[in-house]
C-alpha cells in the first residue's frame, strides 16, 4: 500500500493556501487597451510581441529550426529552439501582416477569427507542453504544423480578391 | 462596533461606489476594483488552469468582460460573487476551447502525448517565486480531477452546481474529487 498522508492533513494544507496570487506582469495594460480599443484582437494585449525583425533573419531561422527538428543527434540547447521557433514564427507573422499594410484582423469575419484564436491556444498548449519535454520532436512538430497553419490562413484572407478570382 | 467591522463597513462602501462610478463609466473607478480583486482573480485562474501564460490571459479576458457587462450587475448578490462566476466560466471555457482545437488538429494520440507532457514532475512556479507545496501538485493533477478538486475543495462549489458547469454527472464529479484527493495525499507522503 503507497503511503499517503491523511484526509484531515489534506484539509489542513487546503486550509493555508493562499487565496491572492500575483501575476507575474501588469495586466492591466492590455485590459485599459482593450477596454479603450474595443476593436484590439486578444492576441494584441500581451506587451511582448516586436515585429521589427527582417524577413532574412526569419528565413535564417526557419531554416535552422527545421533542420533542428529533423537532426536525428540534436547538439543545441533545446528549450531554446521552441523559443527560436516562436519568434520567427512572431516575426514572419508581422511580416505578413506589415505587407498587407498593417492588417486588421478584427475586420475579419468572427468564423476567421475564431479560427484564428483557436490556433493561437493550441500553440500555447504546445509550447507549455515543450517547457516540460523540450527535446520531443513530435511536439516540436507539432509547433511547426500549428504555425504554418496560421500563416496560411492569415495569407488566404487577405489574399487581394482578384487573386482569388 | 469593532475597528475591523468599521473598516470592512469602510471598504464595502468603497467598493460600491466604485462599482457605481465604473457602471457610469469611470477607468479610474474600474481599476480601483481591479486593484482590489485581481489577485483572487488570477489565483483561481492559475489554479483552474495550472498555466501562468493562459491564467494572465484569462485573467486579462475577466476583467474585460466585467468591464463590457457592467451594467447588469444590480447587486442582488455581492460583486465578489459575481467576479467569481464570470472568472470560473471564462477559465473553463478557455479549457474547453484548447481541448476542442488540439482534437481537431490532431489525432487522440497526439493530444494525450501533450496533455500527459504537461503532467511532470518539474517544480512549478509562478513567476519566479516557487508555488505552495500543495498548489504545486495540484497543478499536476489530470484535468477533470484539477478543476473538480478546486472548485470543490478550495472554491466550496456543490457537486451538483460543478457538474453543471462541466456538463457530467453528478457521480462522475464526486468520482473526480476522490481521485484527485487519492493522488494529492500520496504525492504529499513523499
Amino acid at each position: 500500500m503507497k503511503p499517503s498522508i491523511s484526509e484531515q492533513q489534506l484539509q489542513q494544507q487546503v486550509a493555508t493556501l493562499p487565496t491572492e496570487i500575483e501575476p507575474q506582469r501588469d495586466l492591466w495594460l492590455g485590459i485599459e487597451k482593450a477596454i479603450n480599443h474595443p476593436s484590439v484582437p486578444n492576441s494584441n494585449r500581451r506587451n511582448s510581441y516586436q515585429p521589427t525583425l527582417t524577413w532574412a533573419a526569419a528565413i535564417i531561422l526557419a531554416i535552422f529550426s527545421s533542420w533542428y527538428v529533423w537532426s536525428p543527434n540534436p547538439t543545441a540547447s533545446t528549450p531554446s529552439i521552441a523559443q527560436i521557433m516562436r519568434q520567427t514564427f512572431e516575426q514572419q507573422k508581422q511580416g505578413l501582416l506589415t505587407s498587407y499594410g498593417q492588417a486588421n484582423t478584427q475586420l475579419l469575419p468572427n468564423l476567421m477569427q475564431q479560427q484564428l484564436k483557436e490556433l493561437e491556444s493550441a500553440q500555447h498548449t504546445i509550447l507549455n507542453a515543450l517547457k516540460t519535454q523540450p527535446q520531443n520532436a513530435d511536439l516540436l512538430n507539432l509547433l511547426r504544423f500549428t504555425q504554418q497553419q496560421e500563416l496560411k490562413l492569415l495569407a488566404q484572407l487577405y489574399q487581394p480578391t482578384w487573386q482569388k478570382i | 462596533m469593532s475597528q475591523d467591522h468599521v473598516t470592512s463597513t469602510f471598504e464595502q462602501e468603497q467598493e460600491q461606489r466604485w462599482i457605481q462610478l465604473a457602471q457610469a463609466g469611470d477607468q479610474q473607478a474600474f481599476f480601483a476594483l481591479y486593484q482590489l480583486h485581481h489577485k483572487k482573480v488570477y489565483a483561481l485562474c492559475w489554479r483552474l488552469l495550472a498555466d501562468k501564460d493562459s491564467a494572465e490571459d484569462v485573467c486579462q479576458e475577466v476583467f474585460i468582460q466585467v468591464w463590457q457587462n457592467l451594467t447588469k450587475f444590480r447587486g442582488d448578490s455581492k460583486f465578489s460573487t459575481w467576479l467569481h462566476s464570470v472568472t470560473s466560466n471564462c477559465a473553463l471555457s478557455h479549457l474547453r476551447k484548447q481541448k476542442h482545437w488540439l482534437k481537431r488538429i490532431f489525432n487522440s494520440e497526439d493530444v494525450l502525448a501533450i496533455q500527459s507532457a504537461s503532467e511532470s514532475d518539474e517544480p512549478v512556479y509562478i513567476g519566479s517565486k516557487q508555488a505552495h507545496q500543495l498548489d504545486q501538485h495540484i497543478a499536476k493533477l489530470p484535468e477533470r480531477a484539477r478543476v473538480v478538486f478546486v472548485l470543490f475543495a478550495i472554491e466550496g462549489y456543490r457537486h451538483e452546481e460543478i457538474s453543471q458547469k462541466l456538463n457530467m454527472a453528478v457521480g462522475t464529479s464526486k468520482a473526480q474529487y476522490h481521485r484527485a484527493k487519492s493522488l494529492l495525499r500520496a504525492w504529499l507522503a513523499v
